[in-house]
């Protein structure tokens, strides 16, 4: 018990990264297999990795979600954030497709190396992630996924809703008060960074899903946002990748129809990568999902048309359609033009899957 | 402190009662306990170091015990490890995650496969839809079917929480005498084995909910859940203060709720299905002028002029609430869906984040077969007058579920129909050609 409570996030850390000389570390690029790990995607897997596109030669290195590092995954409800986690999962066990469902014993054999845990509030998650312990991760972990944050964000700070009671409960008002309301910022940076500690030690990849909130703009309306953001968990991130839905047509040899729309297409797009971050979406790779696996759209533009988002009326509309969606339909939240929908997932669970 | 026995709800507080009062005063979590340093807590709060420094560990300790990481348990915190009852324990292997799922059958096979099976335990389900789309029919007819053996339920009972009307129990009982399934079941399900709770308002449904479910739940060992409907009461309250206190309040009511439901059903491995209401969805003024291609993609980013040419549109529009929430709301996938007749299910999307699964039912005006290409509606075989379903159709959508795949946009979803043994699919053809697709 000694040992686990001077592991507090402040105290000195008993993770300590080894000293790896230049030319150590050079070798160990091309000897070890710090293999990333694949999507199921190709061109997601190089986009993560920074490239420009998929590169056949056979030189290059493995591309994926890399390891050492804290990878974020966001969009909005149900569009498959889960379910990429899984198939990355998969490919930890280097289960391909098919091969699940032909071998029981193999299956058997892989589940064993995966473990689930549950963790119903933060405090949880802060002591499975953030606190040393002899038996997490258990050795040769490879993938952590946490499924998904932000639900436990919302559950622990639910931020507004102190704010606004300020004015009622003369308390919140206190120093007190205040200290408390910055906590979340706070534990925000303290996690994250104990998070991408526990990635560069043990050169694990973690996978982190979050969900969306809303923030209002003012040329584009409502727009969703990751639930969780800030400068310290931005930088602590260094992969970012939002999925998201669009109308995705097969164009057709007129300009004026539509051609064939292609439906349950999922965009995925690389927000940011080995820590450089593009502009809007990024780069975006098509894919649907199937029983099996995730099958990728090829990126051809003569052929795939992409329909835009609807232009959004003037902005002098903007408030009263809010209004309107508010007291209809109790949609959003237009007057809070912070975060105020961050929320929560379908089922709060951490993942965490170990290899060979 | 008070979020210590929400997280550890076992918690010796005994030992700790010279701590927590002022740990309270100064608004310090749990959270706080675990991310700060023991000497800053002690400081604001004003309390020695090496107790506050004790008790941290000691929450640590505890939630290490559950999570499974610790085996050997410390012996100065006897109870540290021992779980109650009911709390199982928080680490599964692969093997015990990837078998828990267990179904309850809504008695057509149709419906059943386009669940994937069912509507399955450990989760939360929501049905969504307009009034007399059949959310309440479906409904019922899985308080009945839980109490099936399985695989078709759980052998268990079940618990019905109204909000709106009390549970309609001549329809129950009508459903199960005409039911071929129920009514000729050896071990048929029976009335008595089904619970009812009234929750008039809001105030009395986070009372019920919070402190009254639980007992419910432990005591008669319920295996599914049902509230009927999650919307009526946010609604009735929310009528009288639209400020943005009251939204941000009913926020977190929401998030409190889904994480209470979610981890009830965990911890009773019971299904909790809620039904909600939808509203009507104010479409953009113009959903004829769009953006073309606002993003441009992968590798053609910088190569392509014509991508170049488009950008002048804001990039990240394409997250639109208004775009995106075609495609998770049930109402609005396909491009070619007229915007007129949109619906969102209520309370927004902060609770489409707390859900498992969503289905929506839709019901449409029966014109005839025009338009619709699925061939003529099967009237024939409605089974009382009171349920006549002729002027209407209904379907049912899988908008998003972890499970099993959601229903194409292209596709309507299963067709249905209301009849006196509950719901069923109506035109075995049209299923039929559903599937081939």
């Amino acid at each position: 018990m000694a040992s686990s409570d001077s592991n507090n996030f402040s105290s000195s850390s008993p993770h300590r990264l080894p000293t790896v000389s230049a030319s150590q570390a050079l070798q160990n690029i091309s000897s070890t297999p710090r293999r990333p790990i694949p999507t199921g995607l190709k061109s997601l897997d190089a986009f993560l990795q920074g490239r420009e596109h998929e590169d056949s030669s056979q030189t290059v290195p493995p591309v994926g979600i890399p390891r050492g590092e804290v990878t974020e995954i966001y969009g909005p409800p149900g569009v498959g954030k889960t379910t990429l986690a899984l198939r990355d999962i998969l490919s930890v066990g280097r289960i391909s497709e098919g091969e699940a469902t032909s071998d029981p014993a193999s299956v058997d054999r892989y589940l064993e190396k995966f473990h689930h845990f549950i963790t119903p509030s933060l405090p949880h998650l802060l002591a499975l992630l953030a606190h040393q312990s002899s038996t997490f991760p258990p050795t040769e972990t490879n993938l952590v996924v946490v499924d998904s944050i932000s639900t436990l964000f919302a559950l622990a700070f639910p931020k507004t809703a102190e704010n606004a009671s300020s004015q009622q409960n003369p308390i919140r008002k206190s120093d007190a008060g205040q200290w408390a309301s910055g906590r979340r910022w706070a534990v925000m940076g303290d996690l994250i960074s104990k998070i991408s500690r526990l990635a560069a030690t043990k050169n694990i990849a973690i996978l982190l899903t979050s969900q969306t909130t809303t923030r209002i703009r003012s040329e584009t309306g409502a727009v969703l946002h990751p639930a969780i953001s800030g400068t310290g968990w931005d930088t602590g991130i260094s992969t970012r990748m939002v999925i998201f839905r669009d109308w995705v047509f097969q164009a057709s040899e007129t300009a004026s129809s539509q051609g064939e729309y292609i439906p349950g297409v999922r965009l995925a797009g690389v927000m940011k990568a080995k820590g450089i971050s593009y502009e809007g979406v990024g780069k975006v790779v098509m894919f649907v999902i199937e029983k099996t696996r995730l099958r990728e759209i090829t990126v051809d533009q003569t052929k795939i048309r992409l329909n835009g988002s609807p232009v959004l009326p003037a902005t002098s509309l903007k408030r009263k359609r809010g209004e309107i969606a508010n007291s209809q339909s109790g949609d959003e939240d237009p007057e809070s033009d912070r975060e105020f929908g961050w929320a929560a997932d379908d089922d709060i669970r951490t993942t965490e899957a170990l290899l060979e | 402190m008070t979020d210590l026995l929400h997280t550890i709800p076992d918690f010796p507080t005994k030992l700790y009662t010279h701590l927590l009062p002022s740990l309270e005063k100064h608004l310090i979590t749990t959270t706080d306990l675990l991310t700060l340093d023991a000497l800053e807590v002690a400081k604001r709060a004003h309390l020695p170091l090496l107790d506050v420094r004790r008790l941290a560990s000691h929450v640590v300790a505890i939630l290490q015990c559950r999570l499974g990481l610790k085996t050997d348990n410390a012996p100065s915190y006897q109870n540290a490890g021992e779980g109650q009852a009911g709390y199982g324990s928080l680490r599964k292997t692969g093997k015990e995650a990837t078998t828990r799922l267990s179904l309850i059958s809504t008695l057509d096979p149709s419906i059943d496969e386009a669940l994937g099976g069912g509507i399955p335990t450990s989760c939360i389900t929501e049905i969504t839809g307009e009034s007399g789309a059949g959310k309440t029919q479906l409904l019922l007819t899985l308080l009945l079917s839980a109490q099936l053996p399985p695989p078709d339920g759980l052998s268990r009972p079940t618990l019905y929480i109204s909000t709106e009307h009390p549970l309609p129990t001549v329809r129950l009982a009508q459903i199960l005498k005409n039911h071929p399934v129920l009514s000729s079941h050896p071990s048929p399900p029976s009335l008595n084995r089904i619970l009812t709770l009234n929750t008039p308002d809001l105030e009395s449904q986070d009372h019920i909910l919070t402190y009254q479910l639980p007992v419910a739940l432990a005591r008669h060992s319920v295996g599914l859940v049902i509230l009927d409907s999650i919307a009526a009461n946010y609604r009735a309250e929310r009528s009288s203060a639209n400020t943005p206190f009251a939204l941000a309040t009913r926020s977190a009511q929401l998030v409190r709720l889904g994480a209470l439901l979610r981890s009830l059903s965990r911890e009773h491995n019971c299904a909790v299905v809620v039904a909600n209401q939808v509203a009507d969805r104010f479409a953009p003024v113009s959903t004829t002028s769009r953006a073309s291609a606002s993003i441009s993609v992968g590798n053609v980013f910088s190569s392509s002029p014509a991508s170049t040419a488009t950008t002048s549109a804001p990039a990240p529009s394409v997250l639109s609430l208004d775009h995106q929430q075609r495609f998770f709301t049930g109402w609005g996938a396909e491009p070619s869906t007229p915007s007129h007749n949109l619906k969102t299910p209520t309370l927004g999307l902060v609770w489409a984040n707390q859900i498992t699964c969503r289905i929506a039912l839709v019901k449409e005006r029966d014109y005839g077969s025009a338009g619709t290409g699925e061939g003529e509606v099967a009237v024939d075989d409605i089974g009382g007058a009171e349920w006549n379903s002729r002027r209407w159709r209904r379907w049912m959508r899988v908008v998003f579920a972890p499970w099993v795949k959601g229903t194409g946009e292209r596709e309507r979803g299963v067709e249905f129909e209301i009849w006196s043994g509950g719901a069923r699919v109506v035109n075995k053809a049209a299923a039929q050609s559903q599937k081939a697709m």
